[in-house]
């Protein structure tokens, strides 16, 4: 019973669909990570409170942003080409320790106060120009 | 329904909204990391009491939880409560249908994919963000597999060592696999 913990113990205890089903679970999680590379450099941080787009801050302008949030305040701190969450009136705090983004295709998520920051490519031509700060 | 089965139902749901709020608030290196232990009580409903009893459990404690916690109603209840319904969904299904050659353990490990696939679909509407919430999958699919199998391990101690469940009524007895 007590072997039920050690890794043989649970390896042995496995069938082999199991063992199939972990590894095609951890076979997909590898090719989402290779699949979700999305190529070029991120160009601005787009950023969502409830769905709704609030601002769009180029990662190659720093600076410290405020964010108003359902529970207070979430600050978005753009340095060194990326931007990650200085501050925030949530519990979890999970968006801070989620640390700095710098990749297209990164997300931080604030769940309590449902803020996306999602960072996204150059604009394509034609598009109008991102604005730079809080849009609202 | 006796109120054998009444009582039972009852104490399981304050277990698992007890596990609930207590994976909440114990400090991990990972905050978003959870070991899944109220999923774990779904998974030990299913194998003794039947799926409609899982299911009877898994809201109350989804409910009492979001009610203790503050995240009633809010974004946060949202993700929980779709991640324990896919997990659900996906243990009850597999248990009935895949079980064997599956066992316990490996039901578990697809209980945790499905918690974190139906946060993700919760998380992307949620925060509009749609399919951008890919970007977190993978290590949440991968986080999935060592997490389900050690919340699994622990329900098969439990199960093993209760004494089996004498049913009357309505729910069917489980078998002793």
């Amino acid at each position: 019973m007590t072997r039920l913990f050690t890794p043989r113990g649970l390896w042995n205890e496995m069938t082999g669909a199991d063992r199939a089903a972990s590894g095609v679970i951890l076979a997909v999680a590898g090719v989402l990570t290779l699949g979700l590379r999305a190529p070029g450099e991120p160009a601005r941080a787009v950023v969502r409170v409830g769905g709704d787009v609030v601002a769009e801050l180029p990662l190659d302008r720093p600076g410290t942003f405020p964010v108003p949030v359902r529970s207070g305040t979430v600050v978005l701190v753009v340095e060194d080409g990326a931007v990650r969450v200085s501050e925030s009136s949530c519990s979890g705090k999970v968006c801070i320790a989620m640390g700095a983004k710098d990749r297209p295709g990164d997300l931080i998520a604030c769940v309590p106060n449902a803020l996306a920051v999602r960072l996204e490519g150059r604009p394509r031509a034609g598009d109008r120009e991102a604005p730079d700060s809080i849009a609202r | 329904m006796t109120a054998r089965i009444v009582a039972r139902l009852a104490v399981l749901i304050a277990v698992a909204a007890t596990l609930q709020i207590a994976e909440g608030l114990i400090p991990k290196p990972l905050p978003w990391l959870r070991l899944g232990l109220a999923n774990g009580v779904t998974l030990l409903v299913i194998v003794r009491l039947g799926a409609g009893a899982a299911l009877g459990v898994a809201v109350a404690r989804v409910v009492m939880g979001g009610l203790v916690l503050g995240t009633f109603g809010g974004p946060a209840f949202v993700l929980s409560a779709a991640g324990s319904a896919a997990a659900w969904l996906v243990m009850a299904a597999s248990w009935r249908r895949l079980a064997p050659p599956l066992s316990l353990l490996g039901v578990s490990v697809l209980g945790s994919a499905a918690h974190v696939a139906g946060q993700l679909v919760a998380l992307g509407a949620v925060l509009g963000v749609g399919r951008g919430v890919l970007a977190l999958a993978p290590v949440l699919a991968a986080t999935a597999v060592p997490l389900g199998l050690v919340t699994g391990a622990v329900i098969l101690a439990v199960h093993r060592r209760l004494p089996p469940w004498e049913i009357r009524g309505t729910l069917a007895p489980s078998s002793d696999r």
